[in-house]
């Protein structure tokens, strides 16, 4: 059994589709990318995931559990990171950590306080008076501190600073030796490539991409055309360089990683 | 050139658009209550002898001084009778709603960041404040034009024969009291740290100065104490009656500068900050934060407590002015007799039917309480917080449950509370009431609050957005056609669509219980409706 399973979700609000078909599965202790565009569909699949909005096709399962029809199994065994996170403005941060393990169900406390720790949250603070990245390390620390099975993150790294981003790469890597299985939507290619084993792309509603970073790395490829008043020069042997095609004098290849080798060979040959 | 002109508006155009639906519920309100009050006193005492008594009654008893206007008006007239009866309160209802929406708008919108959002247009602080003002005067607008439309469609009739010329400043002094209480909530707005603590500083200054006003109606010797509160100001512009409009020039320079200071104070502080500081940090309690019900306690204890509050405070008001209103009315059979048709009792003693008086106050309380809780509960929703709770273990049902049963709970004893301040008040004053027929009897005020909330419950799990504004609609179609009810004879029909029709107002009336088990057993069926509806529909944030 995979830890999530989606089959043929779609949700249509009146004739916009804004989630076409999805079928994912992610497996036990695997931590998933989800990348694409503002408004491709990724909170909408979140939302769908956790029971919040219902499908108008399709099926999503946690562990088992349809997100739909057993919402408070299913999220027995999640926990959650909003990408912007609500908060009650009158609580300090460390009641509010209260209440969310409260509401979970469980919560590892000295985890939590090292979390705190390493997150620099002032947990005495009244939440009002946080800033938007320290809301977010709330939100990120109560989940991380439940040690839930999965972790449905929605861009939780928005308002964070680069120090923070990287503990929290280290949570998510600790989360995973922990045997806990990510859901990453995020649109930071660094952050997804740091931590994720998939990656899957959406695009208007439509899952476009779905493998490993290896298996994807023809989308990070660059398209060069160039055109000699003679034959073109050999570019199979250039690092990085691949798919190439020569006819007459006129040459298109794709190149993966630094371009400049393949320039100068190119500006070598056209001298 | 003309999107610029465009950009600078939008403030004014977003205030406005957030001010309309509560400016014409309002304004439908004052209109209604105004109307309906100068259609009541032409239908119940046609007679002039019959009329000069109660201009008597009432003109002798100082007590009702705090609830009405200024008794030694000519409330013989239909329009001088509806300004003494219903303008008071429609100006202290309408200034508490003008605090409400303006510190939404400004501090409120400050508190979840939207406003520093504004601040990147082509727009400064003060500038934006005094924008927002101004597109919250669009909704004075409509509450003006609705109440003048009404007040001249009624009027026109030679039976009330309201001058046009005293309806134009009738609608003025009806807007009066929420412009003015915009202007204070701009001042309060950059005074404090958060919207609740704008809207307490807010009421701190409006409550005080209405009770300085009653207490100048109540007391002829301390009438000069009008002099200096704008509510007693408002009671001298008497439009229907020795016209005095310079109260409200004196008024609108009061509101004015008031908004002024508001304006300059937003030039004087920086965002996010404010003149009297908060505490950004507090030491952790965890008490009510181990389930659904203890938060929800929490996150509306003082809401409620501000409830009970105003329940036991009107309901003390009441008991303790019973002797003196008796003795002032028992003269006039056809007071004695509205009195008794509003507590549902015609030939109950007039203490008694008085004394009801504060069920009918309580039952208003109670479902204003209800409608607020509910959009207290869509707020959640809206603003995204529910997400952390119902992604967890705490089903959506179970939350809006406990959030039912903590409102239930919360009027059901406020009610016991109110009534047993009745009773015990009412004891002093030697009143011959039973402890059980009022304290439990009172219990039956909670069938239409029951009802009432049921709609809201449904209406929150099929169209969340019209929660609130569809039970207020509720209870203003309610309250008038109850009032008009009871001193005109009305349709069995029109008058049984107002919920405060199907409550027995003790102790005046015997407790239907019946009734009461009818209309909470539909109540409870509507609220499990909407708990289902709620359960299957999607969460709408905003």
């Amino acid at each position: 059994m995979d830890a999530v399973e989606i089959s043929g979700l779609t949700k249509k609000y009146g004739n916009f589709v804004a989630l076409d078909n999805l079928h994912l599965a992610i497996k036990k202790g695997e931590v998933l990318g989800y990348l694409g565009p503002n408004g491709a569909g990724k909170t909408t699949t979140i939302r769908l995931m956790l029971g919040m909005i219902k499908p108008t096709a399709g099926q999503v399962t946690i562990f088992g559990k349809d997100a739909h029809k057993q919402k408070e199994a299913a999220h027995a065994s999640l926990a959650y990171v909003p990408g912007e996170a609500n908060l009650w403005p009158f609580l300090t941060g460390m009641e509010t950590l209260h209440l969310l393990a409260k509401i979970h169900g469980s919560t590892d406390t000295a985890y939590r306080d090292q979390l705190i720790g390493r997150f620099e949250l002032d947990r005495n603070k009244k939440v009002r008076a946080y800033s938007k990245g320290n809301k977010q390390k709330v939100a990120l620390i109560a989940a991380l501190a439940s040690r839930a099975d999965l972790l449905v993150l929605d861009e939780p790294t928005s308002g964070l600073d680069p120090l923070m981003e990287e503990v929290f790469r280290e949570a998510i890597k600790e989360a995973k030796d922990n045997g806990q299985t990510v859901f990453l939507s995020s649109h930071i290619l660094g952050e997804v490539e740091a931590l994720c084993d998939r990656v899957g792309v959406l695009r208007a509603g439509k899952l476009v991409e779905l493998g490993t970073l290896a298996e994807l790395r023809h989308l990070s490829a660059v398209t060069v055309e160039a055109t000699f008043k003679n034959k073109p020069p050999a570019v199979d042997a250039v690092k990085g360089v691949g798919n190439v095609s020569v006819q007459r004098n006129h040459l298109t290849c794709q190149v993966h990683g630094p371009i400049d080798e393949l320039l100068t060979v190119l500006a070598a040959a056209h001298r | 050139m003309a999107a610029v002109v465009g950009a600078k508006r939008v403030i004014e155009r977003f205030t406005f658009r957030r001010v309309i639906a509560g400016a014409v519920v309002f304004g439908l309100f004052a209109a209604a209550e105004s109307a309906a009050q100068a259609a009541g006193i032409v239908a119940a005492y046609p007679d002039a002898a019959e009329r000069a008594k109660v201009v008597q009654g009432l003109a002798e008893n100082a007590a009702l001084g705090l609830f009405y206007g200024n008794r030694h008006a000519d409330i013989l007239s239909p329009g001088g009778y509806m300004e003494y009866r219903i303008l008071p309160a429609i100006a202290l209802i309408g200034a508490v709603w003008g605090l409400l929406f303006i510190t939404k708008m400004l501090r409120g919108q400050e508190e979840n960041g939207r406003w520093e959002l504004l601040l990147t247009g082509q727009t400064a602080a003060p500038r934006a404040t005094a924008r927002t003002l101004r597109g919250a005067a669009g909704g004075l607008l409509i509450i003006y034009a609705l109440t003048v439309f009404i007040l001249l469609a009624v009027g026109h009739s030679p039976k009330f024969s309201l001058p046009a010329g005293s309806c134009l400043l009738y609608g003025l002094v009806v807007i009066a009291g929420a412009a003015l209480a915009m202007a204070i909530g701009a001042v309060t707005s950059q005074l404090a740290a958060t919207r609740r603590r704008a809207v307490l500083y807010g009421l701190s200054v409006i409550i005080p100065l209405f009770v300085i006003r009653s207490i100048g109606t109540a007391v002829d010797s301390l009438a000069w104490l009008k002099n200096f509160t704008p509510f007693g100001w408002i009671d001298k512009v008497q439009p229907f009656y020795h016209s005095q409009p310079r109260w409200l020039l004196l008024l609108a320079v009061l509101t004015i500068v008031c908004a002024a200071v508001g304006v300059w104070l937003a030039a004087k502080r920086d965002v996010d900050e404010s003149f009297i500081a908060d505490s950004d940090t507090a030491k952790p309690h965890f008490t009510l934060l181990n389930s659904p019900l203890g938060f929800h306690f929490r996150l509306t204890r003082t809401v409620l407590f501000s409830w009970l509050l105003a329940a036991v405070s009107f309901a003390i008001i009441v008991a303790a002015v019973v002797k003196t209103v008796v003795s002032a009315l028992s003269t006039t059979s056809a007071l004695t007799e509205t009195f008794g048709n509003l507590s549902g009792n015609p030939t109950a003693g007039l203490a008694l039917a008085y004394l009801s008086a504060a069920s009918y106050l309580l039952v208003t309380i109670l479902m204003v309480m209800v409608a607020t809780s509910m959009g207290a509960a869509r707020g959640e929703e809206a603003s995204g917080r529910l997400d952390n709770v119902v992604s967890g273990t705490v089903s959506r049902r179970r939350w809006l449950s406990t959030r039912l049963v903590l409102i239930i709970g919360g009027a059901t004893a406020i009610t016991i509370i109110a009534n047993f301040a009745v009773w015990a008040v009412a004891k002093t004053q030697d009143i011959p009431v039973g402890f059980v027929s009022l304290v439990f009897g009172g219990l039956n005020v909670l069938g239409p609050v029951m009802l009432l909330l049921g709609v809201g419950v449904l209406l929150y799990g099929l169209l969340p957005k019209f929660t609130s504004l569809a039970m207020y609609i509720v209870i203003a179609w309610s309250f008038t056609v109850d009032i008009v009810a009871s001193i005109v004879k009305m349709n069995d029909v029109v008058a049984g669509t107002s919920l405060l029709h199907h409550v027995s107002l003790v102790p005046a009336a015997t407790p239907d219980w019946l009734t009461f088990s009818v209309m909470t057993a539909i109540g409870l069926a509507l609220m499990a409706a909407g708990v289902l509806a709620f359960e299957r529909r999607d969460l709408e944030a905003e």
